[in-house]
């Protein structure tokens, strides 16, 4: 009773110190850490990816195009280290089928480095016609991987 | 020199095809259209088939099955469907079909055997397709390759399992009537709207639906946190603070062609099977009819969340 009281203190005060061996805490912090990491930096995807579609909707200066897209290539790189064993279990959107299907997982994040790299050089360049269909293929390779390894469920 | 005669024979010739062409023209006219179907008409089937999604249900994808050889998995709270062969393969998919057969399926969701479907297959939204895209839709479904691959049966809990008990289902909850444009709005409102309801079937996911699963038209598109499938799908009346109302033209061009939403993020899961399927293979014509629609839908207040597990907090560790 005492132990339930202060862990309901603790919870209310916004205290972690019973974090580890509390039962209140059925996540363990290892995987929740892993899942806010993995959304943080999807967060940073989107924010390049909606900054992209500013400037072609003639926000801002054109020539940082370059810069968004550069970020996205450097993003993509950290993509297969989102997604350690284990982390499909919390507060995720992310599916089981990641960990049960690595080589489909691992096509999905190749298509989307590739996108990624085309559309940084194609940035680099300065070629602005090439740019649409460039945007659009790296579109593709974010909506592919969504399709198929993510979904909004009812949280059990 | 001319040869008259020659040249009045030639012009003879010439008449006598005319003559033909034009009767037979006209009988063709009398008699119906004919029988053979041409590579425009099955274009255009395409077409249909690609807005009305019917690949991303009867294509096993995740065990990379054969295209509409079937076998698709639908785990729902009534128990798992599978999507049967739809390829034109005599023995395990619909290749013995006449095309009052195939539309009967659409229009009544009755098989040839004469046994009711599941709704499972949307033909509740279908029913409301034209007779002329349902030809154009058959003509190109028996051009795609036949697959053999048998259909695995359905596994559903009782009573779900009883196919009788559709028809009784069906009296409350199929609604008939088909398509009938509205004469006082704009022609891209009527196109908008039939492509929504009959095509794409927007509202089989769009819509809550009754604890028989039947739609419930009362919240039409206003979303649901669980659908049979235990999915969230979102509110997408006009709504401004819980539907769509407050989403620009261009946001739902971005969501229709490329999966976008306003916030960055990208739509998963059956709403993107949906964008790859149908809405991004929409004409511009097509795609600005559905926005106009979309626009004209009536708000609806239903706040859409995912529902949070009890220990989840918003804090680093
Ligand atoms: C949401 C998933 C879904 C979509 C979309 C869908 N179907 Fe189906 N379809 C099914 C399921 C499930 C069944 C099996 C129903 C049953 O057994 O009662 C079925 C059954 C059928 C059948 C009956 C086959 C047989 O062997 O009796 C035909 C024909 C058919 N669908 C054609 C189509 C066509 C054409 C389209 C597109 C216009 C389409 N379906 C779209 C899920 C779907
Ligand atoms: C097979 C089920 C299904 C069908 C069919 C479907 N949707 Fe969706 N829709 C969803 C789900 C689930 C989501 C949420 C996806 C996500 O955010 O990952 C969604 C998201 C959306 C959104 C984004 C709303 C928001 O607030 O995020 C819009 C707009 C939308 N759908 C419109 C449509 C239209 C228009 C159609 C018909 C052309 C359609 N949907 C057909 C299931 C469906
Ligand atoms: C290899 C797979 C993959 C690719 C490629 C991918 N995503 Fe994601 N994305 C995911 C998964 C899985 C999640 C769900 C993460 C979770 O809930 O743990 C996600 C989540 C997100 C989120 C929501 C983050 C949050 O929780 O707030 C955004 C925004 C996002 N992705 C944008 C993008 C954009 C933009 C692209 C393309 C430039 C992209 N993603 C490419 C797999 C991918």
């Amino acid at each position: 009773m005492r132990r339930l009281f202060l862990s309901a203190c603790a919870v209310a005060l916004g205290l972690s110190i019973f974090s580890t061996n509390s039962d209140a805490y059925a996540q363990d912090p290892a995987t929740e850490t892993a899942i806010k990491y993995r959304q943080s930096v999807m967060k940073a995807v989107g924010g390049n990816m909606g900054a992209m579609v500013g400037i072609m909707k003639g926000a801002g200066d054109k020539a940082n195009l370059a810069a968004h897209a550069g970020a996205m290539a450097d993003l993509s790189k950290i993509a297969p280290t989102l997604f350690p064993a284990g982390s499909d279990f919390g507060e995720t959107t992310a599916l089981p089928v990641i960990w049960e299907k690595p080589a489909d997982f691992s096509a999905a994040i190749k298509k989307f480095q590739d996108a990624a790299d085309n559309l940084a050089s194609v940035a680099q360049s300065g070629d602005m016609a090439a740019f649409g269909p460039a945007f659009k293929g790296l579109g593709e390779s974010c909506k592919n991987c969504h399709e198929n390894f993510r979904e909004k469920k009812e949280k059990k | 020199m001319i040869d008259v005669n020659k040249s009045s024979a030639v012009h003879a010739a010439i008449v006598v095809r005319a003559a033909l062409f034009i009767l037979a023209l006209a009988f063709m006219t009398f008699m119906g259209f004919p029988k053979y179907v041409t590579a425009d008409e099955i274009e255009r089937g395409r077409y249909i088939f690609d807005l009305a999604g019917c690949a991303g249900c009867h294509t096993d994808k995740k065990s990379k099955g054969a295209f509409l050889g079937g076998g698709r998995k639908f785990e729902t709270e009534f128990g798992t469907f599978y999507s049967p062969n739809i390829t034109p393969d005599p023995n395990s998919g619909i290749g013995k079909w006449g095309s009052t057969d195939f539309i009967r399926a659409m229009r009544e969701g009755i098989s040839p055997d004469g046994f009711n479907y599941y709704p499972s297959f949307p033909y509740t939204s279908y029913n409301k397709i034209t007779d002329d895209d349902l030809k154009a839709l058959w003509a190109y479904l028996q051009s795609v390759p036949p697959v053999a691959q048998i259909n695995i049966s359905h596994n559903l809990t009782p009573p779900f399992n009883w196919r009788f008990l559709i028809s009784i289902w069906k009296l409350i909850n199929f609604n008939q009537t088909p398509f009938t444009p509205e004469q006082e709005k704009t022609a891209a409102w009527n196109r908008g709207r039939y492509i929504i309801e009959a095509l794409s079937h927007c509202r089989e996911c769009h819509t809550p639906r009754n604890i028989i699963g039947g739609l419930d038209i009362t919240m039409d598109y206003a979303g649901t946190e669980k659908n049979p499938e235990g999915i969230v799908v979102p509110n997408i009346t006009t709504d401004r603070d819980t539907g769509i109302g407050k989403w620009t033209k261009g946001d739902i061009d971005m969501l229709l062609t490329m999966g976008m939403l306003p916030n960055n993020d990208f739509v998963g899961g059956v709403m993107a099977e949906s964008v790859t399927h149908s809405t991004s293979k929409m004409t511009p014509d097509d795609k600005s009819a559905v926005i106009e629609y979309l626009g004209q839908i009536r708000p609806i207040i239903n706040p859409i969340k995912r529902k949070k597990s009890a220990n989840s907090g918003e804090s680093w560790q």
